[in-house]
């Protein structure tokens, strides 16, 4: 496990820019230190991830084999129950319906899934709502 | 092609893909011969690059709790049931999140083409 990180690879785990990561270690929001002898900046593996919590960046690709696992949908359904999930390149069948992926994001919150999926912006996706509709609700579109 | 879905009960749900700007995504949306427009959440169409927001003009929506007013964009590609339509134009406007889907499929993507729904056996078949 990697336990310490250059501004590049910091902007890339959190899918910022790396110029952005300068900014936030320059100004003391993302903890750090200097190479001795030079003016290499280094991010301890805590401080990115305590970084990345205060700023609500999915922490995934950070923490190896967490939210990155290609679950096949039944193994989706069955985590996720009555959740809304944003699945990352997601394998389909011919109707486009999901047949495995790896789940980018997932809330009881439909609009925290579509805020995420913004941010993390996949080019290639799913949205899925887990939830069935009660039986004692009607749906009149 | 066809489509599976339980006769008994639920929506009609159709998977659809949906291209943005630089990306696409398949989202969820109910089967609506009620209506003669497509429709998806503002949101998905702000996930795939596109800017309600600053869309021109308003389109009239009458829906059953009373008439609304909603822009349209102009999605590059939109598939669904083996059909595919190029710069579809879809309102956006957002369901509530009861509704479990992402947006409605209207009778405008099945316009020209025999669209079959069995209520009994539970198939839809384009």
């Amino acid at each position: 496990m990697k336990d310490l990180f250059t501004t590049g690879e910091a902007a890339e785990i959190c899918r910022v820019s790396q110029q952005t990561i300068i900014r936030c270690f320059d100004s003391g929001r993302l903890e750090g230190f200097r190479v001795p002898g030079s003016k290499l900046r280094r991010i301890p593996r805590q401080s990115l991830i305590q970084f990345m919590k205060e700023n609500n960046i999915p922490i995934d690709n950070i923490e190896p084999g967490r939210m990155k696992e290609v679950l096949s949908l039944p193994e989706i359904k069955q985590r996720y129950d009555a959740e809304w999930v944003l699945i990352g390149d997601p394998e389909t069948n011919d109707d486009f319906s999901i047949k495995k992926g790896v789940v980018l994001w997932h809330s009881k919150d439909r609009d925290e899934v579509y805020r995420k999926a913004r941010e993390l912006h996949p080019n290639h996706s799913a949205i899925l709502c887990i939830a069935k509709l009660p039986d004692d609700v009607a749906v009149v579109l | 092609m066809n489509i599976k879905f339980d006769p008994k009960r639920g929506l009609i749900v159709i998977p659809t893909r949906l291209f943005g700007i630089h990306t696409d995504t398949i989202v969820q949306l109910a089967l609506d011969t009620g209506a003669t427009s497509s429709m998806i959440n503002w949101d998905v169409a702000v996930l795939l690059g596109y800017d309600p927001a600053s869309a021109k003009e308003r389109i009239q929506v009458t829906t059953g709790s009373g008439v609304e007013f909603a822009p349209p964009i102009v999605v590059k590609k939109v598939e669904a049931l083996g059909r595919s339509l190029e710069n579809f134009p879809i309102l956006c406007h957002t369901l509530p999140p009861s509704a479990t889907v992402d947006g409605l499929l209207g009778l405008d993507f099945f316009r020209g083409v025999r669209l079959v729904v069995d209520l009994q056996a539970g198939i839809i078949t384009l």
